[in-house]
């Protein structure tokens, strides 16, 4: 029952997520439209997650990072590292508010344990460099596409380019007076 | 064989007797069985507990593939070596190890493994050594911060002749033999 309790303190001190918005009007000054895709293969199964009711809406979610520079992230996680995260559904692009000046992919985290203390994370490589150019009001940045093997280790990470396709989908939802720029990353070079 | 990498080790302290007696696996005796399945192993390893707040009570490796409804191991224990003759084909990673501290405390410490770990990969049934371990304390005066690193000693002939007198009169008694002759 403690445990369960320091759970909940845990889960529900969680900060905040970055704002997640439809489109650049929604915008507020200052900010970009920030849209691309995390994908894990293999998909993130139902038994590998042990999370609370609380923070049933984390499941097959990843948690991406972004930070000025690319610090990677923190080993071991703690709650408050969750701070300014995009939540990153598994089945379609995230779509969200991000200040309007370049900006680096710090990582990713998968929540694997949040039903008692301490919390445990898979946590996914970043280092991908993103350039706003001035005037830009969305970019696309394609999908990271992370693969894994039954212990976590990531084998392979490469980029997406699905532009053409969110570029309609986005046409169609905003209308053509907002144009999706494509600043696909990549891939960063592995220090030897 | 997956190469093992040390882990930061999460701390769960608990109070009580109960938790205890669940945590040692039910009580696993020593003494090793034969298996009807031909296609199980026998895996081996120690954990030097010497800088530890206890002594090695219990010890846990986890099935991860293939997928089956009881995934977890508890393995027999002597003295920092753990070992299990019952582990069948798979994936495998290592859960996680404890023990309850010295009297009169009553606070159980169990340590586990990040799920983010490289683990072990038995594709041929065999005798596999994981390595020894030792508990090392990286803290201070007033917190410890527990961790575990690769140690040298035991070696695997000095662990496999440990747990030898627990394999008398099965077939694994055999098996260990001939180990041991190859490691000569």
């Amino acid at each position: 029952m403690k445990r369960a309790l320091v759970c909940l303190l845990l889960v529900s001190c969680v900060p905040s997520k970055r704002r997640e918005v439809d489109a650049p009007s929604d915008l507020g000054s200052g900010e970009i439209l920030l849209v691309g895709r995390i994908k894990v293969t293999p998909p993130i199964a139902k038994d590998e997650q042990r999370l609370p009711g609380i923070a049933e809406d984390w499941r097959g979610q990843v948690m991406l990072f972004i930070g000025e520079t690319a610090e990677p992230l923190p080993r071991p996680f703690k709650g408050w590292d969750y701070k300014n995260r995009i939540e990153a559904p598994p089945d379609r692009e995230f779509s969200v508010a991000v200040p309007a000046s370049s900006f680096s992919i710090r990582g990713a985290a998968v929540p694997l344990k949040l039903d008692e203390p301490p919390t445990d994370e898979a946590v996914l490589p970043g280092g991908f460099r993103v350039e706003v150019r001035p005037g830009d009001r969305a970019i696309y940045i394609g999908t990271i596409h992370y693969h894994r093997d039954e212990f976590w280790q990531i084998t392979k990470v490469e980029v997406e380019d699905d532009y053409d396709r969110v570029r309609a989908d986005c046409a169609r939802r905003w209308g053509a007076s907002d144009a999706l720029r494509k600043a696909v990353v990549d891939v960063p070079v592995k220090k030897k | 064989m997956a190469r093992l990498l040390p882990a930061i080790l999460a701390l769960v302290l608990s109070a009580g007797s109960t938790l205890f007696t669940t945590g040692c696996g039910g009580g696993l005796s020593q003494q090793m069985e034969n298996q009807k399945d031909p296609e199980t192993s026998l895996i081996v390893g120690h954990i030097d507990m010497k800088d530890g707040p206890c002594w090695l009570h219990w010890f846990s490796m986890k099935q991860v593939m293939p997928k089956v409804e009881k995934p977890y191991y508890n393995f027999r224990i002597d003295e920092g070596t753990f070992y299990a003759e019952y582990i069948p084909l798979g994936s495998f990673q290592l859960s996680e190890f404890g023990g309850a501290g010295s009297w009169p405390s009553n606070t159980l410490y169990t340590f586990r493994f990040p799920q983010q770990l490289e683990g072990l990969r038995l594709e041929k049934p065999g005798i596999y050594y994981i390595g020894s371990f030792k508990m090392t304390d990286e803290g201070n005066f007033f917190k410890s911060k527990y961790d575990i690193e690769l140690a040298k000693t035991p070696s695997e002939r000095e662990a496999l002749e440990k747990i030898l007198p627990h394999a008398k009169g099965t077939d694994w008694e055999e098996r260990l033999r001939r180990r041991l002759e190859e490691l000569k």
